[in-house]
């Protein structure tokens, strides 16, 4: 077992590749799952060694891809405290958050032989979650879209700035109308504690969706 | 555990979200439906 801090090996880098190739893959998986878009844009593909919906529309994916790839600098420097998919009703009110807390330490101890087969074992069991968490949630109205929020700090949104301005994806701070949700049902999907990261994902729901 | 600089009081939590919008349902439907027409006549059906 050893100790390292997270200038070691450049591991923030590491984290923030998995964390993000992770929430790639959750967030194609709760479009389709809570039939945001057309099951027909969606195929079959196997991720952590289970099958999981991926979309194959241009857009949506390079959409997907460009709110990872600025949300990525957060989490590379520990400064991503929830990332939250939000479902949306046509009239612009949210209806569902899949709310995914990160936690890194300061100090890893890591073994690292088994590291990354455990972390994906982790992972997948989210995945998994994520596949059959409609059992436990009301259908949402038609028409909805998504947004992708970020939870940091004021002092960490210089980090976005650069990577915005690439990828002409800029961000905005959300009003609170925005994301405010009545009396939300809490659902509690996966929590995950490994060397690298600490994971939880719960679901808040509106009460009432339609 | 949170950097120091993100434990300080005056350095407040934000939500940030993007400007942008996703492409709508309707635009992807219509986008899956041109798609399937397309592989339709692909395959000279």
């Amino acid at each position: 077992m050893t100790t390292l801090t997270r200038q070691d090996l450049n591991f923030g880098k590491v984290v923030a590749d998995i964390l993000c190739e992770f929430l790639e893959v959750a967030i194609h998986l709760i479009l389709y799952v809570r039939e945001v878009y057309p099951s027909g844009i969606f195929q079959k593909k196997r991720k952590y060694n289970v099958p999981v919906q991926m979309s194959c529309h241009p857009e949506l994916n390079r959409y997907i891809q460009d709110t990872l790839c600025c949300i990525k600098p957060l989490i590379e420097k520990n400064e991503a405290e929830k990332v939250v998919v939000v479902i949306i009703d046509k009239g612009h009110h949210p209806v569902e958050r899949f709310v995914f807390e990160i936690s890194q330490p300061t100090l890893l101890s890591i073994s690292s032989e088994t590291l990354l087969s455990h972390v994906e074992q982790l992972l997948r069991a989210f995945i998994l979650k994520i596949s059959v968490c409609d059992a436990v949630l009301n259908n949402n109205p038609p028409d909805c879209s998504f947004s992708v929020l970020v939870h940091t700090r004021d002092s960490a949104t210089r980090n976005m700035e650069k990577v915005q301005v690439i990828k002409d994806f800029p961000w905005i701070v959300a009003d609170e109308q925005e994301i405010h949700m009545q009396e939300p049902r809490l659902i509690p999907l996966k929590t995950m504690t490994s060397d690298i990261v600490k994971m939880q994902l719960y679901v808040e729901e509106k009460a009432q969706k339609i | 555990t949170r950097r120091p600089t993100q434990a300080s009081d005056s350095d407040k939590e934000v939500m940030l979200l993007p400007c942008k919008s996703p492409p709508s349902r309707q635009s992807v439907q219509l986008w899956l439906e041109a798609h399937r027409q397309l592989r339709l006549l692909e395959k000279g059906i």
